[in-house]
């Protein structure tokens, strides 16, 4: 998957979830925004967030949540694996 | 022996990794560096990101005869600035020590600080002796049945007071192993996780977050405690089935009481709200509708609190007992049964906040005319806060403007604007209008 097709499918994840609510409307979410400051993402709204991302890229790790600042932090993680 | 002796030399992990005796010594050096000698029985605000270096600051404090007060590593500027004009202490944050010309505090025994509510103007600082923090974790760990084989997996903030007990003087009065983690984990990192025998303190909406995966929980953590909200009896319920052989408990305090009051094991014909009996170091009662003190009875919970030093009015007393927001029903027994909390207060997972604090924080947008924050119901986090304003602003410019100056979890995410606030005779805004109005639309 590209960066644009992540980035797409984390969206649809947020979207999905009736527990996540961000400060952005999803439609307005840029690969730059931060996680925590700019959308308003607690550890546990990122961990549901990672726990579906493990469902179909299997070795992502979620200790990386202390480190990843931005959804493209994440996109990169992905993409590395 | 100093409590920091009895820190650096506990079994320390941090995300699962053993933290060497030498190295927690070396960060202790490099910390004590950074250290600016101050009046005896000074408050110090300590901020720091990482957890142990938190700890070492908070342990070192007091040794000096200081009075440590942990706040969150998101602390903003803006928040300082009102805690420090509440109550004034130097300020160790991150590698720095900031002095304070004058700095608060006049106790007489070792203690440590805990903001109890929000930060933006209605903050209230509660002064709890350290020998009570030791009798209180002694209480908590009796009830709970922790011992010195046990690694408490800390998740739960650190700052709180909670925190600083059921953590911090735990890991000193039972020598038994903490784990440090800076995020919450659910059942799949849990379970990759090492260790023989554990204890997790869950909040209730962690408790949701597990209840939702599909995982089993791993047998080595044959402790679960939940507190810091309402937890439903069907939800323990489900929780019992996810866990092998642990005992499920309920818990429940409140900073003045130091802050825990008591632990109810879960059995399986549980009442919602069932809380136990008392610690004996925390005398209970009601205040009931008749304004009268009644040992059981319903009404407000009121409590003989240890607590040092409060900055609260004679209003919050009652004959010596300090009256809380919870509503509560107290048998013959003295088992306790939480009924409810005061209206206006949003419990955001465990969390209090104050719809004031956010209230004030937006009345300081120049453009905005008036506004009232009310709560919303969340599945997750029980309750989360709802903003409502009259005024020439955005949703997007209020947010950026709250963001700057309240946690997280206190910026609204959900923002209405009003024409016009249905007002009350009195010139107040009617709340209860404006949730009709909210409903309708």
């Amino acid at each position: 998957m590209n960066e644009q097709e992540i980035f797409t499918f984390i969206k649809s994840i947020i979207t999905d979830n009736e527990d996540i609510t961000t400060f952005i409307p999803n439609e307005e979410i840029k690969v730059e925004h931060r996680l925590v400051e700019d959308l308003g993402l607690d550890s546990m709204n990122l961990m549901s967030i990672v726990y579906e991302l493990q469902e179909k890229f299997e070795s992502l790790d979620e200790s990386g949540i202390s480190h990843w600042k931005t959804l493209l932090d994440l996109i990169k993680a992905i993409q590395e694996l | 022996v100093s409590y920091l002796k009895r820190f650096l030399n506990s079994q320390l992990t941090l995300e699962g990794k053993v933290v060497a005796p030498k190295e927690l010594q070396e960060q202790f050096i490099l910390l004590e560096k950074q250290y600016h000698s101050v009046n005896l029985q000074d408050l110090v605000y300590i901020i720091d990101k990482d957890p142990i270096k938190m700890s070492i600051k908070f342990f070192s404090i007091l040794d000096k005869g200081h009075v440590p007060c942990l706040l969150p590593s998101h602390t903003t500027s803006y928040q300082l600035e009102v805690i420090q004009s509440n109550c004034s202490g130097h300020l160790w944050k991150d590698d720095q020590f900031e002095y304070a010309q004058k700095a608060s505090t006049h106790m007489t025994e070792s203690c440590y600080a805990v903001m109890t509510s929000g930060s933006t103007g209605l903050a209230k600082m509660c002064f709890l002796s350290v020998k009570n923090a030791f009798l209180n974790a002694q209480m908590h760990c009796d009830s709970l049945k922790i011992g010195k084989k046990h690694l408490i997996i800390q998740y739960l903030p650190l700052y709180h007071s909670f925190g600083i007990v059921c953590y911090l003087f735990t890991l000193l009065e039972k020598q038994c192993a903490l784990d440090f983690n800076i995020n919450f984990l659910g059942i799949k990192t849990l379970n990759k996780r090492n260790f023989n025998k554990a204890v997790l303190h869950l909040s209730p909406s962690q408790t949701r977050f597990i209840l939702k995966e599909r995982a089993d929980l791993p047998k080595e953590i044959d402790i679960i405690s939940i507190g810091g909200g309402f937890i439903y009896s069907h939800e323990l319920q489900q929780l019992q089935k996810k866990m092998h052989h642990q005992n499920l408990y309920v818990s429940y305090g409140m900073t003045e009481a130091g802050p825990r009051i008591s632990s109810a094991q879960y059995h399986s014909d549980w009442h919602d709200g069932e809380l136990g009996r008392a610690f004996s170091s925390v005398q209970c009662a009601v205040l009931t509708s008749e304004h009268k003190v009644s040992l059981s009875g319903e009404g407000r919970l009121i409590i003989k609190t240890p607590c040092l030093k409060i900055n609260t009015t004679d209003n919050d007393f009652i004959n010596d007992y300090y009256i809380t927001e919870d509503q509560v029903s107290i048998s013959s027994s003295g088992s306790i049964t939480l009924k409810g909390r005061l209206d206006d207060v949003i419990n955001f997972g465990g969390i209090n906040i104050y719809p004031q604090d956010i209230e004030a924080a937006a009345m300081k947008i120049p453009q905005i005319k008036n506004v009232i924050c009310l709560k919303k119901k969340n599945k997750t986090y029980g309750e989360t806060p709802l903003l409502i304003f009259t005024g020439n602003t955005t949703k997007e410019k209020i947010i950026k403007f709250l963001k700057e100056r309240l946690n997280v979890y206190q910026v609204p995410k959900e923002i209405y604007y009003i024409e016009k606030f249905p007002m009350t005779g009195l010139g107040k805004i009617d709340r209860q209008k404006v949730k009709e109005w909210l409903n309708e639309k």
